[in-house]
């Protein structure tokens, strides 16, 4: 009952934050708040779940990152696509916190969002595209293909998920096996053979990007 | 407690906004990073499942996904920039050399 109350009481503060955000731009908001309100109570319904700061806590989360993905996909200037992606990355290692694994959230940040993404700013950077360059969005038929492509394998998906009922719950032995120890020993030894593999990988990738990289040196350039 | 299909959901929706990214965006770069939020999304099932079986054997395929994409994006994105050298343009409608 307690957590119940504590969980309206956190409803509530999310949805104030997030509403005094808008209301100097839309007057939508009174809309959003009580559907708000339903949805969560229709959840709890239906699906037979005590709301509790966790979910509501997942579900905030899955929005800004599902709203950060098609923000990403629907800019027109590249940079912003890759912040947004940033920013997604971000909320996907919350979600891993949440599994209790440590050790993943921390590599998506500092291997993703971190390693990766630099990488993507200063390939935008130093292409440097000019402003006729920047992507246009019209909506042509091969792009109307392509979304109600997009739309069926969603729904295809959503469907199978729907279909999958278990309540099994979060494995009790869950927060020990997201430690570095944990992962450190299964990874040497039942797959320390795929992990001496990936240094191969690292290394082809690293030379194979240098030599596409590199200037070709023609006879003049090399003659100067 | 989350339920497991929550998470496996999120990944789905995801994982779609990443193709639908592919098929319809013409700017090679954001073509790539429509597919890190596929490898991404597929990553969060991943660790859902190995979490909710409590077998660490799913996170380690997670630290192999990370390292492949490491791999992959060097790669492409230098393939785009050799690309950008000679056509100056990254828009994959002008890059039709390989066209039937």
């Amino acid at each position: 009952m307690r957590n119940n109350v504590l969980a309206q009481l956190a409803n509530l503060a999310f949805g104030i934050c997030i509403e005094t955000q808008f209301k100097l731009r839309h007057s939508l908001t009174l809309i959003v708040f009580p559907l708000r309100y339903i949805f969560f109570s229709i959840l709890e319904y239906i699906e037979g779940i005590r709301l509790n700061l966790e979910l509501i806590a997942f579900l905030v989360l899955a929005a800004a990152s599902i709203a950060a993905a098609i923000l990403m996909i629907t800019r027109r200037n590249p940079v912003t696509s890759a912040l947004y992606l940033v920013l997604n990355f971000f909320i996907i290692a919350v979600l891993y916190l949440f599994l209790r694994a440590q050790f993943i959230a921390i590599i998506q940040i500092t291997v993703y969002a971190g390693a990766i993404m630099v990488l993507f700013l200063f390939v935008i950077m130093l292409l440097n595209l000019g402003e006729d360059k920047l992507q246009t969005w019209k909506l042509n038929s091969g792009r109307t293909i392509a979304l109600l492509v997009g739309i069926a394998f969603l729904v295809e998906v959503l469907y199978t998920v729907m279909n999958f009922t278990t309540n099994v719950g979060m494995s009790p032995s869950s927060e020990s096996i997201g430690t570095v120890e944990a992962i450190g020993k299964t990874l040497y030894t039942g797959y320390l053979f795929p992990f001496e593999i990936t240094s191969l990988l690292l290394l082809t990738a690293i030379v194979g990007a240098v030599f596409l990289a590199k200037k070709k040196i023609t006879e003049e350039s090399a003659g100067e | 407690m989350i339920p497991l299909s929550y998470y496996i959901g999120l990944s789905a929706v995801l994982f779609t906004v990443g193709v639908v990214g592919v098929l319809t965006l013409r700017n090679a770069i954001v073509i790539f990073m429509s597919v890190e939020l596929m490898l991404n999304s597929v990553n969060l099932s991943l660790v859902a499942f190995s979490a909710y079986s409590g077998n660490p054997a799913g996170q380690v395929l997670v630290f192999f996904v990370i390292a492949v994409a490491a791999a992959e994006s060097a790669v492409g994105l230098a393939i785009i920039i050799a690309i950008f050298r000679n056509k100056l343009t990254v828009n994959i409608d002008e890059v039709n050399v390989l066209k039937w």
